[in-house]
């Protein structure tokens, strides 16, 4: 006869003000098998679990049913507790009082029953649980990391500092992403590209990272300390090995109006080159869609004129797999493009600049060197406004989110560019300006009280060119509304981030989870914020949200820090919960009739064939054999099984089945 | 059943299906309003969604917020050309807020005297019975009822002329269409 | 034969018999059969809204429900007013059944589509309409005027690019038209305060004319009879001289030229603002 005790927690008020807790441990008391039954307050707290562990001991429990959150949160705190008090951990169960019945409901009689119904069908199930044992796994001891942008750079030099390998996959020729685009870095206005940089090269040089640029992701296959990535490196048209980085290539290509990425179409490319000159490796590409010799096999002037034969047209992508523990996904961001903004110029004004626009122009290494001359013509604006929000904050026709950094970096553009244009006037369009870190505030005010930037609270509701004068109409809300129409001669907008347009694909490819926006998902928004859902994929950086540098560097590290956590260990453990194909006296040996319809479906390739053979070797029979490291226990096998011979640990039939039928008592 | 104790957010609420109280106060309705200039409104459509919030918020101030807003001229003033509504980025219809102003402003006998509301509100109610009657506008007809109740007489005095010149503006009224059902109809949605 | 529910409304039974002159024109030249809703009502313009709510409601109502007993499924509204009331009904009625029921009319009214004008040359006709040219109208640069009611809201009028719409555009250059880009396409006339608020229309009518006239139009294009009437019949009163003034043009007039109809069918004859000049410009 089992002896199952039953814990039932209020989790503060989230479970007990709508379930009469104290009722439910009562009524679990009268369950046959049920010999303990308690409610506390916190069970999940160090007195609460010291109440399980010294009840496994004292009545000498064969199971522990817990009702508190769902198992998600706490399952694994539970089973170690029993485990603690030398509990097999398999034999401790969750029943969700709270997702699953305190928060969706709210008549605390229903609710109240709802719960008594829950914890006795789990208790039904917990009397037929075996004993299990977790599955040790090996371990390779190598990250990938994807993205090289800040976030991937700092996530991969702290990897490869604690003395792991590490392979960074930059799908652009360099490494470097938005940052290598920033001119300078608020709060403190330092260089981005003196600070960046030297972080640039120590990634490429540094013994433990093998740069894969230019190359992207195409597949990935195993679980977490086995991972088998599959990554094609894009054909740069050039042998690294022999190309010294000189630039007569790209000084001597023919095609060169090409509008440059890096420079937000500001500034002019050619057909083969580096996307800036600071840019890691700096080895060119031959942007094929542009270059002569592709289009109509003329030309190859860049091939007669390099000195060490490093250009190879027949080039061709190549597919690589690799084997990797850990994943860090840094992928990063995109801003909002200003045709999606038709009310601001129809969307296609040339002195209607993406804030990522204006960082260009106010770069030294930019495509102005740095002077503010508006695009049209070349002229120094002499009023700028700057329109925060474009595109956030608007759940009808943008994003409903707050893109976190663009009131940050408004003030930043406004600060420099009355720092460049002396007389000019700034003005910026805002509703409230966010300036949540460490020395935020005072560099915003800095602006307004050293710098003379003029707020207006507003959001503009139309801009338009009348007859080349750009126009924003706002009204000054703080002013009951008054409308004001600014004459314009340049406007910067503080363009949404938003998420990279293909991280879908990239996450489905990963089966990592994202938000309706595009954002990949965190694990848990504030006990997990760098891990994801799948064991052993963390992230870093904007891919998971808006983010500043600092916190992009800080998560970066995190992101390491737990990399090398699970590199720690000698190998993994998992949970059991994997298929099993039954077993049975001879002559049967199985009742599996080999129709192998388990293989067929099974998405992990878990099923081999298993040949039962007699002591001379004839072969009886062909039966299915899962195999124990690739299955995930999804149980698909299990439904489809044809003869019943499929079973699946920790959720067998006979347990399964006794949890409903306590149900439909 | 609409009372006169019923907030006019929540009216708004009711008829056009969007709130008051989602207004973030980003002012982009007053920006962009063609009425919202010297002259024209003496409120911003913005400050008319405080107001509204307002009458909500603090009760104890709610039957001074309802009568600032319905009140002002701004509702009169408004042209209904929904560039409020089309940009509000939090989805109100504030346009359609106009109309509950205005509609509601008559009931309570609580809207602008001014002169030229005077003149809009006699404009509508001159349009409005016209077509209850004829079922169809006649725009000669519709001139004569507007002046005779305003008193400019003299107003646009030449335009008329040299619209008829033009075969714009005919002497005779033209068909005109039953409209016995819309007048039934009209009464039994106003008695619940 | 196709044959299209049509409403006219008062405008075009009144001042702006050339709008719907020259739309007949076009639409016979297109084999369009018009059939008018017999016994239409006025759909109750700005002031039924601005003052009555159930009126608004229930004199659109009733046009559609006149519609559906003809048979009737889809309804040409080519005046922006007229159109976007009924829009605006079509959308009410489908939230509450209880108007429906007011007038004795059985559920279902909703389903009666109106169509503007822009809707029903750019999606239904405008193969036909290529056909039928026969007269390009080179050289002409057209500002395209929407004003207000024809694209917004775009939750009832379902536009998409509402601050930039193209439709007007993608027609006159169909035309051999020169479409100008200006910033006063969708933005209010103030038309319904024609006869009691005149400052707003002499105000808002000279900014449209001068956002037209700085960017080189030579012609207004537009589908709203109050936008005509504000912006043909005022110009002078706006301070425009003679000379200097733009013609203003329907866009079925536009087309109904463009397919060689002559001036007097189109009602080119009768706007404040002679029109011939214009089309004498493209000619040479
Ligand atoms: C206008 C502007 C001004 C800013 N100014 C400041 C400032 O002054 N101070 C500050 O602290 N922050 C600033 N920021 C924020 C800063 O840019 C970000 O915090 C930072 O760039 C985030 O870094 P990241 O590595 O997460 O993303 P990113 O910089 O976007 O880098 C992502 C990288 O991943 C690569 N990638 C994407 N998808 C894939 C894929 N599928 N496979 C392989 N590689 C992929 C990209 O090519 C890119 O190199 C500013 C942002 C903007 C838009
Ligand atoms: S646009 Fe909308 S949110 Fe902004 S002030 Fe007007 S009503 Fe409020
Ligand atoms: S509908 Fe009225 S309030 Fe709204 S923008 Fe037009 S005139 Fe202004």
């Amino acid at each position: 006869m089992s002896r199952i005790g039953v814990f039932i927690c209020h989790c503060g008020e989230n479970i007990g003000k709508t379930v009469d807790c104290p009722r439910v441990a009562e009524s679990a008391r009268k369950l046959p098998g049920v010999v303990y039954a308690v409610d506390y307050r916190y069970t999940c707290s160090e007195p609460g679990q010291a109440q399980i562990r010294d009840a496994i001991k004292e009545h000498k429990l064969t199971g522990v049913v817990v009702g508190a959150c769902s198992p998600r949160m706490h399952e694994k705190t539970f089973r170690k507790t029993c485990a603690a008090a030398g509990l097999n951990p398999y034999l401790c169960e969750i029943a969700n009082l709270r997702e699953q019945c305190s928060w969706v409901h709210t008549d605390r009689e229903q609710a109240t029953r709802k719960a008594i119904d829950i914890v006795r069908s789990i208790v039904a199930r917990v009397q037929r649980n075996t004993p299990l044992a977790p599955i040790r796994v090996p371990l390779t001891r190598r990250a990938l990391v994807i993205g090289g942008g800040i976030a991937g750079i700092q996530a991969a030099l702290d990897i490869a500092d604690g003395g792991t390998e590490v392979i960074l996959v930059e799908r652009t020729p360099s490494l470097g992403g938005h940052m290598a685009q920033l001119s300078e870095t608020f709060p403190t206005l330092d260089c981005s590209q003196c600070i960046l940089t030297p972080r640039m090269v120590e990634a490429a040089s540094h013994p433990n990272i093998r740069l894969e640029t230019y190359s992207e992701v195409e597949k990935l296959g195993g679980y977490v300390g086995n991972f088998e990535v599959t990554i094609r490196r894009k054909a740069r048209s050039i042998d690294p090995k022999k190309c010294t980085g000189c630039g007569t290539c790209w000084q001597k290509c023919p095609v060169k109006k090409l509008p440059s990425e890096f420079d937000e179409g500001l500034g002019l490319r050619a057909a083969i080159g580096i996307p800036f000159p600071q840019a890691v490796p700096n080895k060119p590409v031959i942007d094929r869609a542009n270059c002569i010799k592709f289009k109509n096999g003329k030309c190859g002037a860049c091939q007669k004129l390099c000195q060490t034969g490093a250009v190879d047209f027949t080039q061709e992508d190549e597919i690589i797999t690799e084997k990797v523990g850990a994943i860090v996904v840094a992928t990063g961001f995109q801003v909002l493009p200003k045709d999606q903004l038709p009310a601001y110029a129809d969307g296609d004004h040339p002195d209607v600049l993406t804030g990522l626009q204006f960082e260009r122009l106010a770069s030294a290494s930019g495509p102005t060197g740095g002077e503010i001359r508006r695009p049209s013509d070349g002229k120094e604006p002499q009023t700028v406004v700057f329109v925060q929000c474009a595109g956030s904050r608007d759940r009808e026709k943008g994003r409903a989110y707050c893109s976190k950094i663009c009131c940050m970096y408004t003030a930043k553009h406004a600060m420099l560019y009355r720092h460049k244009v002396h007389g000019g006037r700034a003005i910026v369009l805002c509703m409230d300006v966010r300036t949540p870190g460490k020395g935020y505030d005072e560099f915003y005010r800095r602006a307004i009280e050293q710098d003379g930037v003029i707020y207006l609270r507003s959001r503009a509701a139309r801009i338009y060119r009348d007859n080349g004068q750009l126009v924003v109409q706002a009204a000054d809300t703080l002013n009951g509304g008054e409308r004001l129409d600014i004459k314009a001669d340049l406007v910067v907008l503080g363009s949404a981030a938003i998420p990279q347009p293909d991280v879908r694909t990239l996450a489905q490819k990963l089966g990592v989870g994202y938000d309706a926006d595009g954002w990949l998902s965190e694990a848990h928004p504030k006990l997990r914020p760098v891990e994801t859902n799948t064991a052993g994929i963390f992230l870093a950086g904007a891919c998971q949200g808006p983010k500043d540098i600092p916190d992009t560097v800080a998560q970066a590290s995190a992101a390491a820090a737990k990399t090398l956590a699970l590199f720690a260990a000698k190998e993994l453990q998992r949970d059991p919960i994997i298929a099993r194909v039954n077993r049975c006296a001879p002559p049967v040996f199985s009742t599996c009739i080999g129709c192998f319809t388990c293989a067929a479906a099974c998405p992990y390739k878990a099923i081999e064939r298993e040949e039962i053979r007699d002591r001379k070797g004839g072969l009886i029979k062909v039966v299915a054999r899962v195999n124990e490291s690739l299955c995930q226990g999804c149980g698909t096998c299990v439904s489809l099984c044809r003869s019943k011979s499929m079973d699946l640990d920790g959720f067998t039939e006979e347990e399964v089945f006794a949890a409903l039928e306590a149900l439909v008592e | 059943m609409t009372t006169v104790s019923q907030t006019l957010a929540n009216l708004v609420h009711q008829r056009t299906g969007t709130r008051p109280l989602d207004c973030y106060q980003c002012g982009r309705c007053a920006a962009g309003c063609p009425q919202n200039v010297p002259g024209e409104m003496d409120i911003s459509p913005t400050r008319i969604m405080r107001l509204l919030q307002g009458e909500t918020a603090f009760p104890e101030k709610a039957v001074e917020y309802a009568r600032q807003a319905l009140t002002a001229e701004t509702p009169w003033l408004c042209a209904g050309c929904q560039a409020c509504t089309t940009r509000c980025p939090q989805g109100v219809d504030i346009a359609g807020a106009m109309d509950v102003l205005r509609q509601e402003g008559l009931k309570r006998r609580m809207t602008a005297t001014t002169k030229r509301v005077r003149d809009i509100q006699a404009l509508h109610r001159t349009f409005l019975n016209s077509a209850l009657r004829h079922g169809r506008i006649h725009e000669l007809f519709l001139v004569i009822g507007y002046k005779l109740r305003t008193g400019h007489l003299f107003q646009d005095a030449a335009l008329g002329p040299a619209m008829m010149a033009k075969g714009k503006l005919h002497l005779l009224p033209g068909k005109s269409a039953d409209t016995s059902r819309v007048k039934t109809a009209v009464e039994r949605l106003k008695t619940p | 034969m196709s044959g299209l529910g049509y409403y006219p409304g008062c405008s075009l039974s009144g001042s702006a018999s050339e709008y719907d002159r020259s739309l007949r024109a076009v639409a016979g030249q297109l084999g369009v059969e018009l059939r008018e809703i017999p016994e239409w009502v006025c759909c109750g313009a700005t002031s039924a809204h601005a003052i009555d709510h159930n009126a608004a409601l229930c004199l659109a109502a009733d046009t559609l429900a006149k519609a559906r007993r003809a048979g009737l499924t889809e309804v040409l509204a080519p005046c922006a007013m007229c159109y976007q009331r009924l829009a605006v009904v079509a959308h009410e009625l489908k939230q509450n059944p209880g108007i429906a029921t007011a007038l004795d009319e059985a559920p279902g009214l909703e389903n009666i589509k109106p169509l503007s004008v822009l809707a029903w040359l750019n999606n239904g006709v405008s193969d036909a309409l290529q056909a039928k040219v026969t007269r390009s109208l080179t050289g002409l640069k057209v500002a395209c005027y929407y004003g207000c009611l024809l694209v917004r809201p775009p939750k009832i009028t379902g536009i998409q690019q509402v601050e930039a719409p193209r439709q007007m555009e993608q027609l006159v250059t169909l035309l051999g038209g020169q479409p100008v880009r200006w910033s006063m396409a969708t933005e209010c006339c103030g038309a319904s305060f024609a006869l009691s608020q005149k400052s707003t229309v002499l105000r808002q009518g000279r900014q449209i004319y001068d956002a037209a006239r700085k960017v080189g139009a030579d012609v207004f294009c537009l589908a709203c009879p109050m936008c005509h009437a504000n912006l043909d019949m005022r110009q002078g009163e706006m301070g425009i001289p003679a000379e200097a003034q733009l013609p203003v043009i329907y866009l079925t007039q536009l087309i109904g030229w463009a397919m060689g109809l002559d001036a007097t069918t189109l009602g080119l004859d009768k706007h404040f603002v002679p029109t011939a000049g214009a089309f004498a410009k493209e000619k040479s």
